[in-house]
């Protein structure tokens, strides 16, 4: 175990070691039960305020000042003690709580005095109360032997008037510093944040309460102390106001641990692609700091940006806000801009800070990604769009340069055949028919072949037109409708063509169809191809069917395909593209 | 006395074999055009009894060629021609006969233009 933390239990040790002997002091005075436990319980729960702060956040230094107030609470019990010097000690070194408890009222929530006017208070009711102790110590006279206290030991002092001239500028003194912590309390409450008053509130109450008590039981004049006909009620409520004090010091700490729940809901409920501004938000609004501000780097302007996306400054250190830098590898990446009080829980600034790296490293991932995606379909689009350039070309070359020589050769050995018609040798003319005849059905295969490559009638007529030169040259009859308002471009245009090719070429092949429909729809924005059959169904992609290089090319185009094909139920194959007027 | 007769066509060497089957099918050719520009001045310069036009030109389609001659108060008769399948095309926008390349024949020629 660390010696720190030893030395702590230790301390807290000793504390209820003084506790039991001040009751067992007060028992044998024979106070009554009531007394002992309104005694007990504010001393007590002072240091088990003590226990639990300490607990939570060591460094935090409100838990000491409670301890010290905790022990010090103990220590007039003891003025009754049948040793004349412990008498003493007793009598002389009470109420020196009130100094401890209002250092740690002052410094809420961690223990640091914020200004001079904390300090001054601080300061002023240490001095009257040391001023009250060396009085005690050295000028009090007892009413009477018999009486209360115990009798002066270290100045041959007679006259009782100057301990009591004391004891009532203490009196005044303290309701002086008493008046002067309210209102500071109070201005503190009014400019707080809602994070801060949720802390402070309900010490701020109980501190206010137990105030009000001491500057009633001053003005009673009872700073000498329980004596005869004095009402111990009073003592009571003082007593368990102290103790009120103590818990809710605790209390506010509690509240800041339900932010922490508050800000894993905040990030649980944006997901992890929330924009800076959008989390700063939603942040201010879990921790109740509306003026929280999360203000990411931007590299461009070498600054922090506003959520409105302008660059600023990072404001200067001021009463109750700070700045928590967030970096990742040494590089700035956001500030936040929030109430002060929220550095008493390290953990969850350390939490926010890392959950707010991740989600804006998460954010610049994504922005990342779909810069890439974008570059990718770019790149998918020109590869396409290239590709059909270069079908388009071959297609013309075919046409312009193959196809014609042929047709003309073609034309020349049927001319040739009809001159020599009446030739004497019937095997010339048997020849040159049967040349012509092989020439036309190499001109129809490329004819076919150059289609397949690029169908001409779609550049120069339109996707209508080469729909239905496509439709009529199916085997079997198929009902075409078309119905576009508008011309797409080439690119959507070719898909379109290309998908209603495919799939009248997979229902020649496997579908056995007798009826077959094909149907082009559309507005300015979106063309909608249906192909249905009712052939045998179980149509997939893949297995050879060649959808898949259409869905390739329908994606690439930013389209959707869908196909719905139940076996035995016929297939309806439906493309939805991006019209891309032109 | 022969029909006369227009070829047009882009491929010098499908022209010069077209212009020789209508020769053979006993027309006069008495023009040759290689784009819709050409086949249009033709067309109203020479106006020719037939015409025979390839679809695909350089500088546009014999279809467009044909609707801007039909709007005349007198044009030929046009016959398109192509390797691909324009049939339905040449019916719908004027044409008198389509013939594909391949089945370019003194047959098919006469059946498209009637005798001469």
């Amino acid at each position: 175990m660390k010696r720190a933390t030893q030395t702590v239990i230790t301390l807290f040790g000793v504390d209820v070691l003084v506790a039991v002997l001040a009751m067992m002091q007060q028992h044998g005075n024979g106070r009554p039960w009531t007394f002992l436990v309104s005694d007990f319980i504010p001393g007590a729960a002072t240091g088990l305020a003590a226990v639990l702060i300490w607990r939570r956040r060591p460094q935090n230094r409100i838990w000491w000042l409670l301890l010290a107030a905790s022990l010090t609470f103990w220590v007039g019990d003891f003025e009754h003690h049948s040793n004349r010097n412990v008498a003493l000690i007793g009598f002389a070194f009470s109420r020196w709580y009130d100094v401890f408890l209002a250092w740690a009222v002052l410094g809420y929530p961690n223990g640091r005095l914020r200004g001079r006017t904390d300090r001054a208070l601080v300061v002023f009711l240490g001095a009257i109360t040391s001023a009250r102790s060396t009085s005690r110590l050295f000028l009090f006279v007892p009413a009477d032997a018999a009486g209360y206290g115990t009798s002066n030991r270290f100045l041959p002092i007679h006259d009782d008037r100057w301990w009591r001239q004391v004891e009532d500028w203490h009196a005044r003194a303290l309701t002086a510093g008493i008046v002067g912590m309210l209102i500071v309390i109070a201005h503190r409450w009014l400019t707080s944040s809602r994070t801060t008053r949720q802390m402070l509130s309900p010490a701020l109450f109980a501190g206010s309460t137990l105030a009000a008590c001491v500057f009633y039981q001053t003005q009673l004049g009872w700073n000498s102390g329980i004596g005869p006909g004095r009402d111990v009620r009073i003592y009571y409520v003082v007593w368990w106001a102290y103790g009120a004090l103590a818990l809710a010091l605790s209390v506010g700490m509690v509240r800041l641990r339900r932010t922490r729940s508050a800000v894993v809901d905040v990030f649980s409920e944006l997901g992890h692609a929330a924009p800076p501004d959008r989390l700063g938000v939603a942040l201010g609004r879990a921790m109740g700091d509306p003026s929280l501000k999360l203000m990411p780097w931007s590299s461009a302007a070498s600054a922090y940006l506003d959520p409105s996306g302008q660059p600023v400054d990072l404001p200067a250190d001021r009463s109750g806000r700070a700045v928590t830098l967030i970096e990742q590898d040494g590089e700035p990446m956001a500030a936040l801009v929030h109430d002060a009080v929220l550095l008493e829980d390290p953990g969850l600034v350390n939490a926010v800070v890392a959950a707010v790296r991740l989600t804006i490293d998460n954010d610049q991932l994504q922005a990342e990604l779909e810069a890439r995606l974008a570059d990718v379909a770019a790149s998918r689009a020109r590869i396409v769009e290239a590709g059909d350039n270069e079908r388009r070309r071959i297609e013309r070359n075919l046409h312009d340069g193959a196809q014609q020589r042929l047709v003309g050769t073609a034309l020349g050995l049927k001319l040739a055949g009809s001159r020599l018609a009446d030739s004497p040798d019937p095997r010339v003319h048997a020849v040159l028919a049967e040349a012509a005849t092989e020439l036309t059905l190499a001109i129809n295969e490329l004819r076919d072949l150059a289609r397949g490559i690029h169908p001409t009638m779609l550049t120069q007529f339109g996707l209508r037109a080469a729909l239905e030169s496509l439709v009529n040259r199916s085997p079997i009859a198929i009902e075409l409708e078309v119905d576009l308002p508008c011309e797409p471009s080439e690119v959507v245009a070719a898909t379109a063509y290309y998908a209603v090719s495919e799939a009248l070429t997979n229902i020649m092949k496997y579908a056995n169809a007798t009826d077959v429909a094909v149907r082009v729809r559309g507005d300015r924005q979106t063309i909608v191809v249906e192909v249905v059959d009712n052939g045998v169904g179980g149509a997939t992609l893949g297995g050879g069917s060649g959808l898949t290089g259409i869905a390739d090319r329908i994606a690439t185009v930013g389209g959707m395909f869908r196909i719905d094909s139940p076996v035995g139920c016929g297939t309806r194959f439906e493309v939805e593209l991006p019209c891309g007027s032109s | 006395m022969a029909r006369t007769a227009v070829v047009v066509d882009d491929h010098p060497f499908v022209r010069t074999m077209v212009r020789r089957l209508l020769e053979e099918a006993g027309f006069d050719v008495i023009g040759e055009a290689d784009d819709v520009r050409g086949a249009l001045r033709l067309g109203a310069d020479l106006q020719p009894d037939i015409m025979l036009l390839d679809v695909q030109l350089p500088d546009g389609t014999g279809i467009e060629a044909t609707r801007t001659m039909r709007t005349w108060e007198t044009s030929p008769a046009i016959v398109l021609i192509s390797t691909n399948d324009y049939a339905d095309s040449a019916h719908l926008c004027g044409a008198d006969g389509f013939i594909g390349k391949a089945d370019l024949s003194l047959e098919t020629l006469r059946a498209a233009v009637g005798p001469t």
